[in-house]
């Protein structure tokens, strides 16, 4: 019996692209979606590209507007709907309780990679130096060599960027956690660098909901696999 | 009992726009424009040339009285006022102290006659500052801020480029810590790279003050970096409002979906 406090729940979700400007199609792409993740567990989304994982993701996060339905996340001890929150609400959530980790990093030409990384956490009120200290600790974990920590990361490789772009995500200790394919570019070592954050954050009781397309991580940093469908395969 | 009414004091929307219409002669500038802005919140208005941007900004920032509707904003001690009910003068004032305009070219917002340092000095003098050596000191501090090498405090603003010329006229505007600023293609004319340096300062000048700000621009990836929230407009109506990254990674109306659609990818 797992009573470990809820902290993603989504109720029939339904999320479609009404495409106005070509040709007026809707693409229907998650429907009567139901998904739930306690603290503590890793949940990674599995299913052929095109299923709409990504789509889970980005509607959990507000960035994709929900059609229908629910999305609730524990904020501050209380469940909100990022489908009908107010925008002042949704951006609270994500900057103390929502974490969302790209493929690519997207950042401000000119910032330099220490303060890129401490950024988030100087948001949530934390005062700048100790957000460095902690981005400085990131950055070591994750082997991005300290001469490349205060020089805008623009020209870094993808492999750096991407290290870059976790140790951003993972800056603040966020109690949700979202990964869209974060470790694409990483060899494998770096990998089990990720992996290692993956599982401090696990054990400090956060939800993490990945997307990996690299099915032995998954295996090693989940709890659980859910498994997303395209609709019509699942009607069928 | 502080703290509580300082969260009761930033509930409230600086800037709350109801029903506004414009209109020059028979064509209709701006129509119908519902939104509120709060305290430390960017605002970023893209459209078309001629989708009623500019007009929006100068009947928001007291430059341009629209025909219908309210500009309410929220003063320092908590009290609404519609912007075009209070006296000329009032607005004057606030106009100078409480809010910054920045244009896009510098030429509107500078004055070109009196020195750099005497631009920014200006606006502390128009709000009672009368101590010189002060007055010079805390110009300095926002030359600095905004890179502005101090030993050029005293040379003209005809003599800097025009990226310099931008960052002293956001100098001028900051000067005396206003809540809310207005911009208006502040990154429009400057070099690309110009353009990446002056963008750094915004955001980050915008984060540190806890600074409102609307910014009127055409560049999606100005919006994209600096705004919390996207206002699309065409025809003088706006076609949607939302959070800058479901706007621009889920538009919803057909003209931001070609909007969007029709930026190229880098």
């Amino acid at each position: 019996m797992n009573t470990a406090p809820v902290l993603i729940d989504v109720h029939k979700l339904e999320k479609s692209f009404h495409l106005h400007t070509q040709g007026d199609v809707t693409l229907t792409v998650l429907r009567g979606l139901d998904f739930r993740v306690t603290a503590g567990e890793c949940v990674v989304l599995s299913g052929p590209s095109g299923a709409g994982k990504s789509t889970l993701l980005r509607c959990l996060y507000g960035n994709y507007l929900a059609r229908s339905g629910q999305i609730l996340v524990r904020h501050d001890g209380t469940m909100i709907d990022i489908a009908t929150a107010h925008h002042r609400t949704i951006l609270d959530v994500r900057r103390r309780t929502l974490g969302y980790v790209s493929q690519f990093l997207r950042v401000v030409p000119r910032v330099t990679t220490l303060n890129v990384v401490a950024e988030p956490l100087v948001h949530t009120g934390t005062p700048v130096e100790s957000a460095r200290a902690k981005a400085a600790g990131l950055l070591t974990r994750l082997g991005i060599p300290e001469r490349l920590w205060h020089v805008a990361p623009q020209t870094f490789s993808g492999g750096e960027q991407q290290r870059v772009n976790i140790a951003r995500g993972f800056a603040v200790d966020y109690p949700v956690l979202l990964l869209d394919e974060p470790t694409s570019a990483l060899d494998p070592e770096n990998r089990q660098r990720v992996a290692g954050l993956i599982e401090d954050a696990k054990n400090r009781g956060a939800a993490v909901v990945g997307i990996f397309h690299d099915h032995d991580f998954g295996s090693m940093v989940g709890t659980r696999w859910f498994d997303v469908q395209p609709i019509a395969k699942a009607a069928a | 009992m502080n703290a509580i009414s300082k969260i009761a004091a930033n509930d409230l929307p600086l800037l709350s726009v109801r029903q506004l219409d414009k209109s020059f002669g028979a064509r209709t500038a701006c129509r119908n424009i519902n939104f509120d802005l709060w305290p430390g919140e960017v605002l970023a208005v893209v459209g078309e040339s001629g989708a009623g941007k500019s007009t929006l900004l100068r009947c928001l920032c007291g430059d341009q009285q629209p025909d219908l509707g309210q500009v309410l904003f929220t003063r320092r001690d908590g009290s609404i006022s519609d912007l075009y009910d209070i006296p000329e003068p009032e607005r004057r004032i606030l106009m100078r102290t409480d809010w910054g305009i920045i244009h896009q070219n510098p030429r509107d917002g500078l004055r070109f006659g009196v020195s750099a340092g005497a631009n920014v000095g200006e606006r502390l003098m128009a709000i009672g500052a009368r101590n010189y050596a002060e007055i010079r000191r805390t110009a300095a501090i926002w030359l600095e801020r905004l890179e502005i090498d101090v030993a050029r405090m005293d040379e003209l603003p005809f003599t800097f480029s025009g990226g310099m010329q931008q960052r002293l006229q956001i100098a001028r505007n900051l000067v005396t810590q206003p809540r809310l600023v207005f911009m208006d293609e502040p990154t429009g004319g400057l070099d690309v790279s110009v353009q990446a340096k002056l963008l750094d300062l915004l955001r980050s000048l915008v984060g540190e003050l806890g600074l409102a700000a609307v910014i009127v621009t055409h560049d999606l990836a100005v919006a994209r970096l600096l705004a919390d929230r996207l206002m699309v407009m065409q025809g003088g109506a706006v076609v949607e409002l939302g959070l800058t990254d479901q706007v621009l990674d889920d538009p919803q109306h057909p003209y931001s979906q070609l909007l969007v659609s029709s930026v190229l990818q880098i």
